[in-house]
């Protein structure tokens, strides 16, 4: 016999197969385990794949170059000498053009791109949709948001910048999907107000982030950009990695916590007759490294097919195109690595508690003591202060982010949400006393069971966690209600630029002409309400358009300009439900803002320039924010202190529904018909399906897990419902008890898990706490009221059933 | 004669303070090769902790214990292991097979764990089975083994290899009066082949295949008979000698 005391071959061996037997024999709770770590390790593939798909980092502009540099043309000598010097300097340069038109009917000039499809450097950044290049002088392709805003197709001719061109094809910009253009065939004596170079600058070591001002290269007046590193996306796998991984260990313990215990009699045997440590470990990590074996083929095949259908979800959110296997492919192999090794470890851990267990404790298959939590609540909370502590010194809303500190940070939070779990699982025990019979056996059971509890919530916990973190970074990032230029149910009809107005001495007839063409555009959007929008004007200095401004002073010569404010008609106020008496008669400026603003009259009264005037009186309101809507009102009796007269500058509409793609094609139609230009919502994607999508996976996350923890420890407690049936417990008492196991985990789940997340966010956003309000209440509500209930009526549903047996029950 | 097992003064309490027990009081026991003693008692006595003590599954709280000279107290939970796979076998009154193995596994672990080759330890397993007439279950699993089989395999398992110290605690518990019989006739001709044996049982009967009754109450060991001559002495024989 060998005289070595770990496990030989032979042991080796025979430990495998009874761990594989077990395995087989407890194939409903080790498949459950199994399903549940495969979702997690799919989710994780899938999430941590997307991630980073969606970063792009600004490495868009460059195409197969790693530099570029831009100027604008003055003088054709200019030009000229940039070009040659850059090309002795640099070699290959490829050229791209931009000329700056405007866009009849819109106040957005469109980009007029000359760029070589097939340039050396620039063909990643431009991509056939449909029909062809153009390769013909008059020739245009569009991009599909510039056609929609035409309404023009493949086929069409439109006028641009006074020439007729003929559509012939539909492009984009694969790198940026929102880049707007319209592209023209390559021409080198094309007229262009400014050139994109690309070239390879072999001599620029890669650095990330903007150009410092030494890069400037003086000899050819070019600012040179150089294409980043990958540290930014290093420092996003390696979270989304660690996140996902931690997940996938919490889950696979979770599970295997409670595959010990079940064997906890079985493994006491196994030591009785002389298995040592070691072999009792092998068990457990022979069951680990197989399920998560399993998990991690099957869960990563499943999460690069989940990516791979979402191609275009993901292009969407990533506003650049992917190929449909254009996938990170070393972090989903490390994904699947790291699944193994994290099943695997989670799976030693209970082993080891297991195997330094008295033989004759293991033996008697009662559980062992729960652990006081004082000594866990208190790393919980050190590792947590540490956790949040770290995540705000890392500044990760700032450009200045230091990922590893953000790193250690997330672990530090995750970490200490684990050690928080036994604790609050041993709060349950309190209002267990006062509860009726079967909820209170269910809270103690729980609290009995504490290591498998634990387990379970953590893993919960961090699931929760994860979805209400990308809840409320979505929510932060996202347009506020009130944020960007327009809400998407609004659009304004100018009459021109934003900084212009009309001639404050037009007749009546010619206003009445003007009013007469902006209803022409707005009966394209059906029966808007609209209002009219006037500007204050100075009627001294005719060559003066700009109107007058509300702006901050910055310092005693200098000022930071605002907004145009309009003129406070009687209708703006009513539609604002502002009292007209409570404006004071004093009042010049009726505003949102409680800075010091003042109102700045851009037709001079000195040589210096424009200057503000001190006898003005701001009174502040509640207005919407959007830049280009009413958010600062002139009032009325301003005009006449000030000598300042009204303006037409445009009308607001105000529609029902937010506007569609035709609508907004239709009405910059009929403005750029009768001279007139519209002004829309900038557009964002919204990212209310990002939230969607990780509050149900989030909730499908948390109730599997529940599912899985409920599963197996019904297993575990089959004697015990054999026993309250024996005694006459009715299906009620079971499906109580089942029920209240559930909803409770799930309770401590959704809390345990909004505090982590949230605690994390305000350490985040610690400098823009108000990107965190008001909170997503359409997300958490049901989180928290919807999971414990479904948790709780699936417990309910699924638990009435009578034990099967009494009599004859199968050995351990 | 030197002997197999060895306790001397052992005393072991459960618990602490108010809420103490006393499973065994300075107890002193010796058994030689060859020798089957049941150990009676009282539930409660101290039978079981006595068992599990002596075969290394527990610590005694002050004493010595020494199996084939070897202390106790002086051996890692390594050794200890290795001691069990080597020198000492245990039956238990539920049978504890492992259920996931077959007859012949069950058996053949033991071995198995000692690095022997598979092979050879299913024939040594075989060979147990055979001895104890259970050969042709060799390929059941415990489910599907009726209780004086399992006890049988259990039995089988216990004294594979070169054991020199079997335990049985309450082994006949679970079974009907003629398995019970059986199982006592296997125990004794086992240790007729030169193991030692502790047998803990209820019934008087049945001890009385062993060569010395032992009796504990509260802990300590309060008498013991001699070697009785037959199976039904103990139900005839009056006098009981003292240690």
């Amino acid at each position: 016999m060998s005289k070595n005391d770990g496990p030989s071959g032979p042991a080796r061996r025979a430990i495998v197969r009874w761990a594989w037997r077990l395995f087989q024999r407890e194939w409903r709770q080790q498949l459950l385990l199994m399903a549940l770590m495969t979702m997690t390790v799919a989710a994780a593939v899938a999430g941590a794949s997307m991630a980073v798909n969606a970063s792009s980092f600004g490495q868009d502009d460059f195409g197969d170059a790693n530099s570029s540099a831009q100027f604008d043309v003055t003088t054709p000598e200019v030009t000229a000498g940039n070009l040659a010097g850059a090309r002795a300097r640099f070699g290959t340069v490829e050229t791209i053009g931009h000329r700056s038109v405007s866009l009849p009917g819109s106040v957005k000039p469109l980009d007029l791109r000359t760029q070589d499809p097939n340039g050396t450097f620039g063909s990643p950044l431009l991509a056939l949709r449909k029909g062809r290049y153009p390769v013909a002088a008059n020739e245009l392709a569009l991009t599909r948001s510039v056609a929609d805003l035409l309404g023009a197709q493949v086929g069409d001719r439109i006028v641009l910048d006074d020439v007729e061109w003929a559509i012939v094809g539909e492009v984009e910009n694969p790198n940026d999907l929102k880049d707007e253009f319209a592209l023209t065939a390559p021409d080198d004596n094309a007229v262009v107000d400014s050139i994109t170079l690309l070239f390879d600058n072999r001599d620029l070591a890669p650095r990330s982030g903007p150009p410092a001002a030494s890069d400037a290269n003086t000899e050819f007046h070019l600012g040179v950009m150089s294409r980043g590193s990958d540290g930014p996306v290093a420092v996003l796998v390696l979270i989304a990695a660690t996140v996902a991984m931690a997940l996938v260990g919490l889950v696979a313990a979770s599970g295997f916590v409670v595959v010990a215990q079940r064997r906890q009699r079985q493994l006491g045997l196994l030591s009785a007759i002389g298995a040592t440590e070691r072999h009792l470990r092998l068990v457990m990590l022979a069951n680990g490294a197989f399920v998560g074996a399993v998990a991690a083929l099957i869960g990563t095949v499943l999460g690069v097919a989940a990516r791979v259908l979402a191609t275009s979800a993901v292009e969407s959110a990533a506003n650049h195109r992917l190929g449909r296997f254009d996938l990170p492919w070393s972090l989903i192999i490390e994904c699947g690595l790291l699944a193994i090794v994290m099943a695997t470890a989670a799976a030693w851990w209970p082993a080891r508690s297991l195997s330094r267990m008295p033989v004759m404790a293991a033996l008697s298959a009662r559980p062992t003591r729960p652990r006081p939590v004082r000594r866990s609540l208190a790393v919980a909370l050190a590792l947590l202060g540490l956790g949040v502590g770290g995540i705000a010194a890392a500044h990760p809303t700032d450009t200045t982010v230091r990922p590893v500190v953000l790193v250690f940070g997330m672990l530090g939070a995750v970490i200490g949400v684990v050690f928080a779990a036994p604790a609050a699982i041993r709060g349950l025990a309190v209002p267990a006393a006062r509860l009726p019979f079967a909820a209170r056996l269910a809270l103690r059971d729980l609290v009995r069971y504490q290591a498998r509890s634990a387990a379970a919530l953590a893993a919960i916990t961090l699931g929760l966690g994860i979805s209400i973190s990308v809840v409320g970074i979505a929510q932060a990032n996202e347009y506020r209600a009130d944020d960007g230029n327009l809400s998407s149910r609004q659009l304004v009809i100018r009459v021109g630029e934003v900084r212009t107005a009309t001639d404050p001495n037009l007749t009546a007839a010619e206003r009445a002409s003007l009013d007469t063409h902006a209803a022409t555009v707005a009966a394209t959007l059906g029966k808007p309400t609209m209002y009219t929008l006037d500007v204050a004007r100075n009627p001294t200095d005719a060559t003066i358009r700009e109107p007058v401004a509300q702006a901050v002073q910055t310092d005693p010569h200098s000022f930071r300009f605002v907004s145009y404010p309009f003129i406070a008609t009687p209708e703006l106020l009513a539609h604002y439900d502002i009292d007209p008496a409570t404006i004071n008669a004093d009042t010049d400026l009726l505003t949102t803002r409680t800075d010091e603003v003042t109102l700045l009259d851009f037709s001079p009264k000195s040589v210096e320039g424009p200057a503000p005037d001190a006898s003005n009186r701001v009174q502040v309101v509640d207005l919407p924010s959007y830049s280009s809507a009413p958010n600062a009102l002139i009032t009325e009796a301003a005009l006449s202190r000030h000598g300042w007269v009204a303006a037409r500058a445009g009308w607001l509409i105000e529609m029902d529904k937010p506007l569609t793609t035709a609508q907004i094609a239709a009405a910059r139609s009929a403005a750029a018909d009768v001279g007139l230009a519209i002004e829309t919502r900038s557009t964002q994607d919204s990212l209310a399906t990002l939230r969607t999508v990780a509050t149900t996976s989030g909730a499908l996350l948390a109730l599997a897990i529940v599912a899985m923890t409920i599963g197996l420890i019904r297993s575990e407690a089959a004697a015990d419902l054999r026993t309250l049936t024996a005694t006459g417990a009715a299906s009620h008492t079971r499906r109580t008890l089942t029920a209240c196991t559930a909803g409770a985990l799930a309770v401590l789940g959704i809390v345990l898990g909004a505090a982590g997340a949230y605690a994390a966010l305000i350490a985040g956003f610690h400098s823009q706490l108000y990107k965190l309000t008001p909170l997503p209440f359409a997300e958490l509500l049901p989180l928290a009221v919807g999971l414990p209930l479904v948790a709780m009526t699936a417990g309910w549903l699924l638990a009435g059933r009578e034990p099967r047996t009494f009599s004859r029950q199968t050995l351990d | 004669m030197s002997s197999i097992l060895e306790l001397r003064q052992v005393s072991k309490t459960y618990g602490e303070g108010a809420t103490s027990v006393h499973a065994l009081r300075s107890v002193d026991l010796v058994v030689a090769p060859g020798e089957l003693v049941a150990i009676m008692g009282p539930s409660g006595s101290g039978k079981s902790s006595l068992l599990t003590i002596a075969g290394s599954l527990e610590e005694p709280t002050s004493g010595e214990v020494l199996v084939a000279g070897a202390s106790l107290s002086e051996m890692s939970r390594k050794d200890k292991a290795r001691l069990r796979r080597r020198s000492i076998g245990f039956v238990f009154q539920d049978f504890n097979l492992l259920s996931g193995l077959t007859a012949l596994e069950n058996v053949a672990m033991p071995l198995e764990l000692d690095g022997m080759n598979g092979r050879e330890a299913r024939n040594h397993a075989m060979t147990a089975l055979t001895d104890l007439g259970v050969a042709e279950r060799a390929a059941h699993y415990p489910d599907d083994l009726s209780g004086g089989e399992r006890q049988r395999v259990a039995i089988a398992r216990a004294v594979v290899g070169e054991r020199r110290l079997v335990l049985a605690d309450e082994p006949t518990g679970a079974l009907d009066s003629t398995n019970s019989e059986a199982v006592m006739r296997l125990l004794r001709e086992i240790c007729s082949r030169g193991a030692a044996g502790v047998v803990v049982t209820h019934e008087a009967r049945l001890a009385s295949w062993a060569n010395r009754v032992v009796f504990l109450r509260d802990g300590r060991l309060v008498d013991q008979t001699g070697k009785p001559e037959g199976p039904e002495s103990l139900l005839t024989s009056g006098p009981r000698a003292r240690p």
